[in-house]
């Protein structure tokens, strides 16, 4: 039915290749059995994760003496696992946003499972400084919440910074992850056999039907969160890296480490991407969605980032060398040759020798030696931390503090502990979730057969795509519908530009309560249909400045009105130490607005929709393209709108009662 | 791993059976037939099984249930009265106040003054006594750490008869018998030891027994004492003395091995006057006043430390340079002794010696030379002749009588023979231990199974109690009535600070015991001075205890004269040493007190055990010291095992290499691998009395022989160099002069800022450290953890980097590995005004005080431990475990109730004893007034010995502190940061000699 060459395809072929995306990637979820091989990997997953758990047990039995920490090396594993799992977590949120905003729509193959691995990254990095404190029982005591006492937190310090921006950071990565999943979690619900499942996924799907409405804020709000997100995701990793260049340590005083940090954030976010991606295609046969090409673009970002952190460390160097401190230049030897220097050349070994394979195409293109070159990476960004963090604290100022820090079981246990943690939040994502973007896979293929031909028919046909699941049964009306009872007329196409041509006309017939379902958002139908213009804006311009108006405010009452007292003999009033707090508010107040618009404009979650009794509606997640005219529209007539419906080349035009 | 971190009280097995500390005791007494059926019948049967061989954890949760049990049980058979609560209390019965009582805590028998802090009925802190002349308001590690030895759980508690608990009575009346036998024989056979003693009525009461009993003996048994001072002097003159230095009266001094400064009776005094020499004065253009300090010694010391030439050299080569000196000052020595001298000596130390001679000529009468108790008696008799060349007898060295009683009892040696010889019937033993400290080859651990009677008065069950029919609980110093002398000879009453703890009595009491007088001890003492003193009167005795010391008991210095025959006997003497080593025996042992638990008699002190040793820095054990050559030509490094064997004796311990060792010399300190003492100190170090013989109990010669073996020494400073960075500054009192503000070269503070700098409110608290009056004694540091509360952290934790104190002397090797110059400096939390500290607190909880103190709020603290990385002083400490639980309640006892113990979790640091100043402040407020010049004493400032210290109001001119800071010598720590510290320093000056050969220069 489809031309076999290069052509250009025809709706139909266009249709299948729609649906053979959505069956296959809601496929997983929904029909693959417990495989011997998940399973066993979340089993060693979990032991792992185990082993972690009974390590935080001891912990938080016995204090942070079972580490290896000690005065001058107060920080350790924690704080290098923390900074390590925080950058391996800016890769999602960047290849969601930073990539959006550049349209680069090849993005759309990786970005979910991107962002899953953000957020499951984060969560552990989350824990790392809960869990490093000496009192973790006292951890709310750096939150400005009210008591007796009168006391605020101390604005100044890093560290409240770092709340601030990881409490920020993990909710935005949450809600974008959250509000990308939504549309798929219709699919899921209108693909599901079983109940349970299909009611919860329509309890997230929050009552999604794919209108014109729904897409069209909903494109609004993601560009905008897109549009925070990203100096969210530079500024989360230079408030760490602000942790270490606030400090007065030689080696972490260094005004490159904002951008230093961001930069190796991004490399070893790659990193774990490639280290996600590369066995999850081979597992999933998904070859033909995360492409080569993805390998290649990831590789060539990483080959960008690491030459930046090369040159990071190649300035660190120098200003320590030019700087004529003393201190700051014995750093740099003892890096290079003191008690931790295979740590150093193993570091630029893994992040810049490694690195530098990446510049040939063939490494670029080859997924095994990709997934080394990305472990190593990953490791080599491990150490870093480990260099930065452990390297300037044993030998700072005074030569006779100077002192080791050797690693114990229980370091490295818990370091242990997170990574399965991680692998088995991973493997229940991919095995319960729909791992890869269905509509922007699906819109991608819609774009893409406008100017490429990529995904050759035939392979749809191999893979089965000319066959429609049985979708499940929709209620049955017998006999003609009662007017009180009718909601309007629908009528089904098969291709956007088919339903794009129907709003045009009933645009012109004057309907002007008609609204469209589509699996994906269509270019184009808005305007069509007359509802163009998202004030989705205003709530995300109101929720940022309501943020950061108030943090300034709160930072500024506590440390000159309500609770003065000095600290370091600094001003009361430090305004630059209160900017990092105003901008993480102003972007978690407009994330959080953005939100809450979203349902306030698309009247979600509404879990009963009339238009969801339309007969075959299961296919507007699917394949299918709808125009409903509902009977509150002034210029409904019920023969006449069905017979102008009729007229239009729909697949299929019926009644759909209440 | 993880280290239990309640391993010094809770997990050290007590090493024989039948003495678990502290709820043993009560145990035992529960281990009657009947009341064990008793308890059968009300407990379940595992409750009983438990009691038979329980932990003390189980005894104590046993013993918890039955008193709740007794408790609920008591509610029925409640007396019907009433008791009636306080409620309207008088004004005055507030919070009480701390008092404070003079006594005198005594080593090796020789007293120093102290003040004891009494809170609520228990004592709390050791100060020093002001008006003590062996004190002058200062105090020692010793002294400062005998508050935790008196509340040492593991202390002797009960009476013990061959290993099981019995009582007083029950001795009282087998001794009777003994002492029925003893009067029959006139005393034949009965045979009485004593540890070194200064104790005027103890040597009354000894005496009157001798009276009674013509036959018996005493012994006097101390394994340091002064018994070669003494016998050196007998060399000389003919007669027993005992040399006082006057060491502020002298311009030039020369110690031979002599650790004046630390190890000796007057040493706190002699700190003192040396350092009043060493300041610079508040104006350089003043004269200068300030000494020389030559040290010959094989093994860096404190005083060798503060040395302004010091010459590493073995025992042999002391000995030759020492004779070398005396003939360059004239003493006329027969040449064939001193060529063979020259010939034992390089070229360095016969120059050494001759610059060193001429500097102590040209300042005939204000130099004196000094020897230690560990050269042989002909070398101290050669001091005395060079002190006599120099007219420094009678100018800055006094003779006196010895103080000590060990000049008038037999010695230990005396007491082996007698027991070999089954001549011993009634061995009696008074706090001495010498199955442990004795000569190896006295084998006294055997010997004393030879006596039939035996019984042995100590604080703890310690080697000598196991091999004793009796044992008996001796009280500590500050549980008992008794006196004592000074270096000196003055004498001051001991008095209690707080009733026995424990089942115990004094040596007084238990000699009271033997001569049958009931009146006790305070009436003993009472009698003895109204004869002596004529402190007859309740006033007068008032008044003697108030202030410590009775007036005019000092020696009077006798003018001696040097025997006529005195260089041939010396010579003689010479000829028939033998300290040579050979080619058999290439290395000499040298053994010496241990600078932090001395003899051995601390071992079980956490305090003492934990705290860094001057020069090495090493806590929790002994080590045998080699120079870095000496290393390097065994091959061996730090912890490296080496056995050394000197004929039938052989002995294995760990390496420390330590710059400024003499070569082929090794220094391996007493006191440890204690068999039983107690959980803190049984089983740690090597025990260095096995290689000690009576005919050479400081120096032999011996071969070494490396091992495979590796120990773990725990030290706190790792790193010894100071890598080019001025943090200890000094110079020499020539170049100070010529352009004063050279060695400081303070930067000052720098004038531009950003930050407002709001910190003007009066007063604005501020410390100096002089590194010129500092000799690195440690004393600030124990003094520090006995007023703020600071845990015992154990060797593991130390060698994870994880020491507590709030102050650190910081220990610096300038120059040559193998003859380097050291410096000590002192590190308190600088107390910055733009603390890096503060500044990353996430939660506030370490903030500026409006008087300029860096405070730390524990409660609002979580433990990030930032503030420890942001530190570039390193002076924060942090809570890595809950050091504190499992603390035994009695020694909870000994905490400052003025300070908070810090939980796990929290970080902590020097506070400038902010109770002190606000205690003070307090009684200001109340008297409404200012707070005075010096009203305010941080702890580490009143224990100094050198007043190296000052601390006070920065805010105000006219504050000694303020004039201090005004010193061209002052500088503070890291200024370039801006941290802008409260605490600086005053630079440390020395005063070499120009004519002394480059290499013993300093280099720093």
């Amino acid at each position: 039915m489809a031309s076999q060459g290069y052509g250009q395809p025809d709706a139909a072929w266009m249709k299948d290749a729609y649906g053979d995306l959505t069956d296959r990637i809601v496929g997983i979820p929904l029909e693959r059995g417990f495989r011997k091989g998940w399973l066993m990997a979340l089993g060693l997953s979990l032991s792992i994760a185990l082993l972690g758990l009974t390590s935080i047990a001891w912990l938080m039995f016995w204090g942070v003496g079972v580490w290896g920490i000690d005065i001058p090396v107060a920080w350790g594993f924690a704080i290098i696992n923390f900074v390590w799992w925080i950058g391996i977590g800016h890769a999602g949120t960047l290849i969601s946003a930073i990539l959006l905003l550049m349209r680069q729509n090849w993005r759309n193959a990786i970005n979910r499972f991107a962002e899953a691995m953000t957020l499951f990254a984060v969560a552990n990095a989350g824990l790392f400084p809960l869990l490093h404190l000496g009192r973790f029982w006292k951890f709310y005591y750096v939150f400005p919440y009210p008591n007796r006492l009168g006391l605020w937190p101390q604005w100044r310090s890093p560290l409240i910074w770092d709340v601030f921006a990881i409490m920020t950071y993990a909710s935005v990565s949450l809600l974008f992850w959250y509000i990308g999943l939504v549309p798929d979690l219709a699919s899921l619900r209108d693909r599901a056999h079983r109940k349970w499942v299909r009611f919860v996924a329509g309890f997230f799907a929050l009552g999604w039907s794919g209108s014109a409405r729904h897409w069209h804020n909903y494109q609004a709000l993601y560009l905008l969160l897109a549009g925070l997100a990203t100096p969210l995701v530079v500024s989360v990793h230079s408030i760490v890296s602000f942790d270490f260049a606030v400090g007065i340590v030689p080696g972490w005083h260094s005004t490159i480490f904002p951008p230093f940090f961001v930069a190796g954030a991004i490399y070893s976010g790659f990193a774990m991407v490639l280290t996600i991606a590369i066995p999850l295609r081979r597992a999933f046969r998904l070859k033909d969605i995360i492409t080569t090409r993805h390998l290649d673009n990831m590789a060539k970002v990483m080959l960008t980032s690491g030459l930046i952190v090369a040159y990071g460390y190649l300035m660190e160097a120098f200003t320590s060398w030019y700087s004529a401190e003393t201190p700051d230049r014995y750093l740099l030897m003892n890096r290079a040759t003191g008690f931790y220097a295979p740590e150093y050349w193993a570091m630029i070994g893994c992040n810049v020798l490694i690195g530098q394979l990446l510049w040939f195409r063939t490494v670029r293109r080859n997924p095994i030696l990709l997934f080394i070159a990305a472990l190593l990476i990953n490791t080599g960004m491990w150490l870093e931390r480990f260099v930065i963090i452990v390297t300037s604290l044993h030998r700072d100022f005074m030569p006779s503090a100077w002192g080791l820090y050797i690693p114990t079981f229980w370091d490295w246990s818990l370091l242990a502990g997170t990574l399965g943690i991680f692998a088995a939040l991973m493997l229940l994502f991919i095995r319960y979730v729909p791992m890869i973007s269905i509509f922007e896979m699906k819109e991608l293929v819609h774009h893409k057969f406008i100017s490429r031909n990529e995904l050759r028919p035939a392979d749809a046909h191999e893979r089965g795509a000319g066959r429609e699941r049985p979708a499940p049964p929709t209620p049955a009306f017998d006999g003609p519908i009662p007017e009180k009872a009718l909601y309007g007329v629908v009528a089904e196409f098969d291709s956007p530009e088919e339903l794009t041509r129907a709003a045009d006309a009933a645009r012109a017939k004057g309907y002007t309560r008609a609204d469209a379902y589509t699996p994906f958002p269509v270019h184009g139908l808005p305007e069509a249909l007359g509802t163009g213009g998202s004030r989705i804006w205003t709530f995300v311009l109101g929720g940022a400045v309501v943020g950061g108006i108030g943090a300034y405010f709160m930072q500024w009452y506590a440390a000159v009105i309500s609770y003065p007292i000095d600290v370091g003999g600094r001003p009361l009033h430090s305004w630059p130490s209160f900017i990092p707090l105003t901008f993480e508010l102003a972007v978690l107040g407009g994330a959080f607005f953005g939100a809450i618009g979203l349902l306030v404009l698309n009247r979600l979650p509404r879990p009963y929709h009339p238009i969801f009794n339309a007969p075959g509606f299961e296919r507007a997640s699917r394949n299918s393209f709808f125009l409903g005219i509902p009977t509150d529209d002034p210029a409904f007539d019920r023969s006449k709108t069905r017979d102008f419906l009729q007229e239009q080349s729909a697949v299929r035009v019926s009644e759909v009662p209440r | 791993m993880a280290v239990e971190p309640n391993e010094l009280y809770a997990n050290r097995e007590w090493p024989h059976q039948g003495g678990r500390a502290f709820w043993r005791t009560l145990e035992e007494q529960c281990d009657s037939e009947a009341f064990r059926r008793k308890i059968e019948d009300e407990f379940p049967p595992g409750v009983v099984a438990a009691l038979n061989g329980p932990s003390r954890r189980e005894v104590l949760k046993i013993m918890a249930a039955s008193f709740a049990l007794a408790g609920v049980t008591g509610c029925g058979r409640q007396p019907p009265e009433r008791i009636v609560p306080r409620v309207h209390a008088d004004e005055a019965a507030g919070r009480s106040k701390p008092l404070f009582f003079a006594t005198s805590l005594t080593l090796d028998g020789y007293a120093r003054g102290a003040l004891v802090e009494s809170f609520e009925g228990r004592p709390i802190k050791v100060e020093g006594n002001p008006d003590h002349p062996a004190s002058l308001g200062a105090t020692d590690i010793f002294a400062q750490a005998a508050l935790l030895e008196m509340y040492d759980p593991d202390r002797s508690q009960a009476v013990i008869r061959h290993g099981d608990i019995a009582t007083w009575p029950a001795f009282s009346k087998e001794l009777a018998a003994q002492l029925q036998k003893a009067d029959a024989a006139h005393g034949a056979g009965f045979h009485l030891v004593t540890g070194a003693s200064t104790a005027p009525t103890l040597r009354d009461q000894i005496g009157k027994l001798q009276q009674r009993w013509p036959e018996a003996r005493w012994y006097v048994h101390t394994p340091i004492g002064r018994s070669r001072t003494c016998a050196g002097a007998k060399l000389a003159f003919g007669r027993m003395f005992d040399p006082i230095l006057r060491v502020d009266r002298a311009d030039v001094i020369l110690s031979i091995e002599d650790d004046f400064l630390f190890g000796s009776p007057g040493h706190l005094r002699y700190a003192r006057e040396f350092a009043s020499r060493r300041t610079a004065g508040p104006h350089p253009s003043g004269p200068t006043t300030m000494n020389r300090l030559y040290v010959i010694e094989h093994s860096p010391t404190v005083t060798g430390t503060n040395a302004d030439h010091r010459l590493a050299a073995s025992p042999d080569q002391i000995e030759a340079m020492t004779q070398l000196l005396a003939s360059e000052v004239g003493v006329p020595l027969p040449t064939g002794l001193v060529d063979s001298a020259s010939k034992r000596l390089n070229d360095g130390m016969r120059r050494w010696a001759r610059v060193a001679a001429r500097d102590l000529a040209r300042h005939r009468g204000r130099s004196l030379v000094t020897v230690g108790e560990s050269q042989p008696p002909a070398v101290h008799a050669l001091g005395h002749l060079i002190n006599d060349r120099l007219e420094s007898l009678g100018k800055t060295v006094a003779l006196i009588d010895p103080v000590s009683a060990e000049a008038h009892a037999g010695a230990l040696v005396d007491l082996a023979d007698q027991l070999e010889a089954g001549q011993v019937e009634t061995l009696m033993m008074l706090g001495v231990n010498p199955v442990y400290d004795a000569p190896a080859d006295l084998a006294f651990g055997e010997r004393i199974k030879q006596a039939r009677w035996t019984a042995q008065l100590g604080m703890y069950r310690d080697e000598t109690a196991g091999r004793c029919a009796w044992h008996l609980p001796m009280s500590h110093e500050l549980e008992s009535w008794g006196d004592a002398r000074a270096f000196d000879g003055t004498a001051g009453i001991i008095q209690p600070l707080i009733g026995s703890l424990y089942e115990s009595r004094s040596s007084l009491q238990v000699l009271a015991m033997l001569a049958g007088d009931k009146s006790g001890p305070q009436a003993m003492l009472k009698g003895y001075w109204a004869d002596k003193a004529g402190i007859d009167s309740d006033s007068s005795w008032r008044e003697a205890l108030r202030r410590g010391v009775i007036d005019n008991t000092a020696a009077a210095p006798v003018t001696a004269k040097v025997r006529s025959d005195a260089i041939s006997s010396i010579a003689a003497q010479f000829a028939s040493e033998d300290t040579a080593s050979d080619a058999e025996r290439p290395f000499t042992l040298h053994v010496s007190p241990d600078p932090s638990i001395w003899d051995g008699r601390f071992a079980n002190n956490g305090w003492l055990q934990e705290l860094p040793k001057p020069v090495t820095k090493l806590t929790w054990d002994n080590a045998m010291l080699v120079s870095p050559t000496t290393a390097k030509a065994l091959r061996v490094e730090n912890g490296q095992v080496v056995e050394l064997s000197s004929g039938a004796h052989k002995m294995a311990a760990p390496v420390w290499i330590t710059p400024g060792q003499a070569k082929d010399c090794m220094t391996l300190a007493l006191g440890y691998g204690r068999r039983a003492v107690g959980r803190v100190g049984t089983g740690i170090g090597v025990d260095a009395y096995a290689m000690r013989t009576t005919a050479r109990p400081w120096a032999l010669a011996v071969s070494a022989r490396t091992t495979g073996e590796k120990r773990l020494l725990a030290t706190t400073q790792h790193h010894q160099l100071m890598e080019n960075r001025d943090l200890l500054r000094t110079g020499t009192i020539e170049q100070y002069q010529r352009a004063p503000r050279s060695i400081a070269h303070a930067e000052g503070t720098p004038a531009l800022s950003l930050y407002p700098g709001h910190l003007h409110g009066d007063p604005q608290w501020g410390m100096t450290i002089d590194l010129g009056a500092c000799i690195g004694c440690n004393a600030c540091v124990v003094a520090c953890q006995a007023e703020n509360n600071i845990p015992v952290v154990g060797k593991e934790e130390v060698n994870r980097g994880r020491a507590m104190h709030w102050i650190r002397v910081d220990r610096y090797f300038g120059g040559d590995a193998d003859n380097p110059t050291m410096h000590h400096q002192p590190v308190p939390c600088m107390q910055c005004e733009n603390a890096p500290c503060e500044l990353v607190c996430p939660v506030g909880a370490t903030t500026h005080s409006v008087d300029g103190l860096n405070e730390m709020t524990y409660n609002r603290c979580v433990g990030t431990r930032y503030c420890s990385n942001n530190c570039p002083y390193k002076v924060r400490r942090f809570n890595f475990l809950n050091y504190n639980r499992d603390e035994p309640p009695v020694v909870q006892l000994s905490h400052n109730p003025d300070v908070t113990v810090r939980a796990r979790g929290v970080m902590e640091k020097c506070t400038y004893c902010v109770q002190r100043i606000r205690e003070t402040q307090i009684d200001a407020n109340k008297e409404n007034r200012a707070i005075r010049d010096g009203e305010v004493v941080t702890a580490c400032q009143q224990v100094c010995p050198t007043r190296a210290i000052t601390f006070g109001n920065v805010h105000d001119p006219d504050s000694a502190v303020s004039a201090v800071k005004r010193h061209p010598l002052n500088y503070g720590l890291l200024v370039d940061l801006n941290t802008r510290p409260r605490t600086t320093y005053l630079a440390g000056l020395t005063n070499p000699n120009p004519d002394m050969p480059p290499a013993a220069q300093e280099v720093s």
